[in-house]
């Protein structure tokens, strides 16, 4: 029964693929599916998956990594191997085409092959080197260009195979320029004038003047080692055994290039055309093939999703995918010398790594942000600054704050992330907090400190324009006061502790004495309920989208001791204003 | 010979003795058959020196809200056990070793605390007096994973010490694990805090038992005259306001020491920038000093991992009566 796939184009199902027996029966790509229906009623029609012919393609190139290292993928549905010194491994170029051609007609694709001297010659080769006949696996020998003669080879094909837009073609074919041939004989310039400089290079790359890199579908590893399996294996054994002497192998080669691995990639290429590939990092450039074969063993066992070898694997290829130079050193003699600072602990971090996944296993690093949750970034412990731990930069600018003599830490040792919304009483407009709720258990506040306050990165606010202004303003007001003890990287804006006034009872609106906020920011204030008119309302949007509405606003974060001798950090978000709904509490953290 | 030459002969001797093969590399071995002297007098003097490398200790938050005073008591350590020095073997000699920068420390947080206590965060801990350029944080995602981890990184000694925070009490964390992370720990040397939150104590293998509580934080110097001690601590709170938390405190109970007394509590506040404990003021006034009358005695215990009293102290009895009156 004919094939054809279909696509809904402007309202109309257009055949988009048709398969040899629709060809045969004189239909075509192009045609609509109702004149097609109307000519073969019994025909076989699949409506068009994009996205499936593309991991189809993924597939296919990952197995054709099978031939030679440098596989570009020319979609929609194209291959490009570059078997520069490739072809050899396995008898020959006629020799490699009839096993890529019968690989694919194993796995029940029809293909054309072609392998000329420049990567667009055999493009086109494939495409239009024969007549528009039925599609054919086994390509006939005229596709194999020989040496030196790509040009004459694509002579005699139509313009079309150029690979130009459709426009171009159709007017290189009205001015009667029909074949590569009747071009290439022309002068270039008057050409170039009509049809722009891209035809120009289309064609000299299509006759094999110019050679166009192949962009390769997966990076080129910097060494590999490959093991092809005359019989497949299955079983976990062999493939540990395998996986030993590739790591000896790839370690002959990089020790002969004075390089240790960072990343090591092993891919196993199962019979039925499916990969799997596994990625392994380590600290440091490493070349041992036995601490290879146990980070390596360790990423197998923690696969969530076990390897499966189904009919078994036929290949398998361990290749570094980034080195460093690892230069050769003298072992070292003394048996238990003095230990040194980090013996070891690049392995570890290896070891790690490998069974629970690199972003498990961090180091943290200082941002430069006084927003408490931004002041950290956790990278992963192995792709951090190779080499000795003693030996790490804190970071390229940035550095840790230092505790000073008889002072508290003003950050707490955990941190909640996103902070956790608690119910808390406090006097208004700015006091700390007296009494707290958090996870239904009320806490009395005995000692306080604050308010430290921390205006949000308003050039990160996105999408709530009527917020910038009021916020930038807060900004601009809380900066020059209380920051006399100021650390390098978070702004502290704790107020002197014999300013703290004492409390007032009950908690009235009348001015406070506190510098903050100070009077530009109250003016600052009231400009914000004009603006919030015209925004939603805060009870339509969702709580998440509150939530974070709470945290873009300007925060007033209070040290407090509560009655059982627990230290908290709770903050504030937004001031508190009259008429407006009044600002909500968070617990940040936990002090020791 | 230079004493750290000396000392390494010593280490490579006393494994020797003990009939194990001599001691992998590994910062952590630098370290076997020593003390991490917590700097305050008290606890050093109860624990013959202070907390032993090569084992197992472990942390008991008294309740779940001490979560806090439980992350503090880890991080002390971790900033203790990272910028200890080298050196000062058991077997004799006075501490001697190279000082080094610091020492690298493998911090394992169950997912499950990160929820209840919060992640570690960095700025916090290096406030503490912990360099965080030193730590390596791992996240494990339940119990098996985090002590596989802990004992992978006690087993290589390639870190001072292994901090692990586990929550609840599964039944991975049995006895037989204890025993495995003491194991490991003790051929390398490495020190193992098991810091667990939401848990009751349990006997296990650990050389040290501590439960830890958050106290009444000291008064920040500059600030006694504005003081009302009696009237804050009466809960009379509105008044009180205007005093700022001083610096951490807890209240450290040794639960059980496997080659010593236990039972007593200590107030410790933990300095900080000096990075050690401190008796607080008001601890000093209240407990009398009982491990100045109590020379630690003798021989420990036949038998590093004998079962382990749960109830009671599994010591000589010298000073029983005397820590009674600690009590």
């Amino acid at each position: 029964m004919p094939l054809v796939v279909f696509e809904r184009i402007k309202a109309a199902d257009v055949l988009v693929a048709v398969d040899a027996a629709a060809l045969r029966l004189g239909l075509k790509p192009g045609l609509s599916l109702a004149d097609a229906r109307a000519r073969l009623p019994h025909l076989y029609a699949t409506p068009a998956a994009p996205g499936a012919d593309a991991d189809l393609l993924d597939r296919l190139a990952a197995d054709c990594d099978r031939y030679t290292p440098l596989v570009g993928r020319d979609a929609p549905d194209g291959v490009i191997l570059n078997i520069t010194g490739a072809a050899h491994l396995l008898g020959g170029e006629a020799a490699l085409r009839d096993a890529v051609a019968g690989r694919l007609r194993a796995a029940g694709l029809a293909a054309r092959i072609a392998i000329a001297g420049a990567p667009d010659t055999a493009r086109s080769l494939a495409r239009y080197g024969r007549a528009r006949g039925p599609l054919r696996g086994n390509g006939a020998s005229d596709l194999i260009v020989p040496e030196g003669g790509d040009a004459a080879a694509v002579w005699p094909l139509p313009v079309a195979a150029l690979g130009l837009p459709q426009e171009t073609v159709t007017g290189l074919v009205r001015a009667g320029l029909k074949t590569i041939g009747c071009l290439a004989r022309r002068p270039r310039a008057p050409l170039a004038a009509r049809f722009g400089a891209g035809l120009h290079d289309r064609l000299e790359r299509t006759l094999g003047h110019m050679l166009a890199p192949i962009s390769p579908w997966r990076p080129e590893p910097v060494a590999h080692a490959d093991l092809a399996c005359g019989e497949p294996i299955v079983r976990s054994e062999d493939i540990d055994t395998a996986l030993g002497g590739l790591a000896i192998d790839l370690a002959a080669t990089l020790h002969a290039r004075e390089q240790g691995a960072r990343r090591v990639e092993v891919a196993f290429f199962r019979v039925d055309g499916h990969v799997r590939r596994l990625e392994v990092a380590m600290a440091r450039p490493s070349r041992d093939p036995a601490a290879m074969t146990r980070l390596i063993a360790e990423r197998l066992a923690a696969l969530a999703s076990p390897l499966d070898p189904g009919f078994g694997f036929d290949r398998i290829r361990l290749a570094a995918l980034l080195a460093e130079p690892l230069p050769a050193t003298q072992s070292d003699l003394t048996p238990t010398g003095v230990a040194d600072d980090d013996d070891g602990l690049p392995e570890l971090i290896d070891r790690l790594s490998a069974r629970l996944g690199a972003a498990r296993v961090v180091r943290c690093q200082p941002c430069d942000s006084h927003i408490p949750e931004r002041a950290t970034v956790f990278v992963p412990a192995t792709a951090h600054v190779a080499g000795r731990a003693s030996a790490l930069p804190p970071s390229s600018r940035e550095t840790w704050p230092v505790p000073e003599p008889d002072e508290p830490p003003s950050r707490p040792a955990g941190l909640f992330d996103p902070p956790q919304p608690i119910e808390a009483m406090a006097p208004v407009p700015d006091g700390p907090p007296l009494r707290f709720r958090w996870r239904r258990v009320v806490h009395d506040v005995v000692l306080a400190e604050g308010p430290e306050r921390i205006a949000p990165e308003w050039w990160r606010l996105t999408g709530r324009p009527h917020a910038a202004e009021p916020q930038a303003a807060a900004t601009r007001t809380a900066e020059p006061q209380g920051t006399q003890s100021a650390p390098p990287i978070v702004r502290r804006k704790t107020l002197p502790r014999e300013d703290i006034p004492p409390p007032r009872a009950g908690g009235g609106t009348a001015p406070s004495p506190l510098p903050f906020p100070s009077p530009d920011a109250r003016d600052a204030a009231p400009r914000l309920p004009s603006s919030q008119d015209l925004s939603p309302r805060r009870d339509e949007r969702e709580d998440v989208q509150q939530l974070t509405d709470w945290l873009a606003e300007v925060r007033d974060y209070y040290r407090v001791e509560d009655r059982n001798g627990r230290r908290y950090w709770l903050f504030r978000a937004g001031l508190w204003q009259p008429g407006r709904e009044p600002p909500r509490w968070f617990m940040h953290g936990l002090y020791a | 010979m230079p004493d750290s030459t000396l000392s390494g002969l010593r280490r490579i001797l006393a494994s020797l003795e003990r009939g194990g093969p001599p001691q992998a590399n590994g910062i952590a071995s630098s370290f076997q058959n020593s003390w991490l002297s917590t700097g305050h007098p008290g606890l050093d003097q109860a624990l013959g020196g202070g907390l032993a490398y090569g084992a197992l200790h472990e942390l008991f938050a008294a309740t779940a809200s001490d979560a806090g005073a439980l992350r503090g008591a880890a991080t002390a350590i971790a900033a203790l056990a990272s910028g200890a020095q080298t050196g000062g073997a058991r077997t004799g000699g006075a501490r001697t070793g190279q000082t080094t920068s610091g020492h690298p420390v493998l911090w394992i947080s169950e997912r499950m605390v990160a929820r209840e206590a919060g992640a570690p965060y960095a700025p916090g801990l290096a406030l503490m007096g912990c360099d965080p350029a030193r730590l390596v944080f791992v996240s494990a995602a339940d119990t098996p994973a985090l002590l596989s981890a802990a004992c992978d990184a006690a087993l290589s000694g390639a870190v001072a010490a292994v901090i692990a925070e586990a929550w609840g009490s599964p039944s991975a964390l049995d006895l037989t694990a204890t025993r495995r992370l003491t194991l490991a720990a003790r051929g390398s040397g490495t020190l193992v805090v098991l810091a667990r939150l939401g848990a009751k104590p349990a006997p296990s293998a650990a050389e040290t038992r501590w439960r830890v509580a958050s106290g009444p934080s000291a008064p920040i110097p500059g600030c006694e005259a504005r003081v009302c001690e009696g009237r804050v601590r009466e809960g009379r709170v509105r008044e009180g306001l205007g005093q700022a938390p001083g610096l951490p405190v807890f209240d450290l109970t040794l639960l059980r020491h496997r080659r010593g007394v236990s039972g007593m509590t200590w107030r410790v506040a933990w300095m900080c920038h000096e990075r050690k404990f401190q008796p607080t003021a008001a601890s000093l006034a209240a407990t009398p000093d009982a491990a100045a009358d109590n020379p630690r005695s003798g021989a420990p215990l036949s038998g590093d991992l004998a079962a382990a009293p749960a109830d009671r102290p599994a010591a000589a009895q010298p000073s029983r009566r005397v820590l009674r009156l600690a009590g």
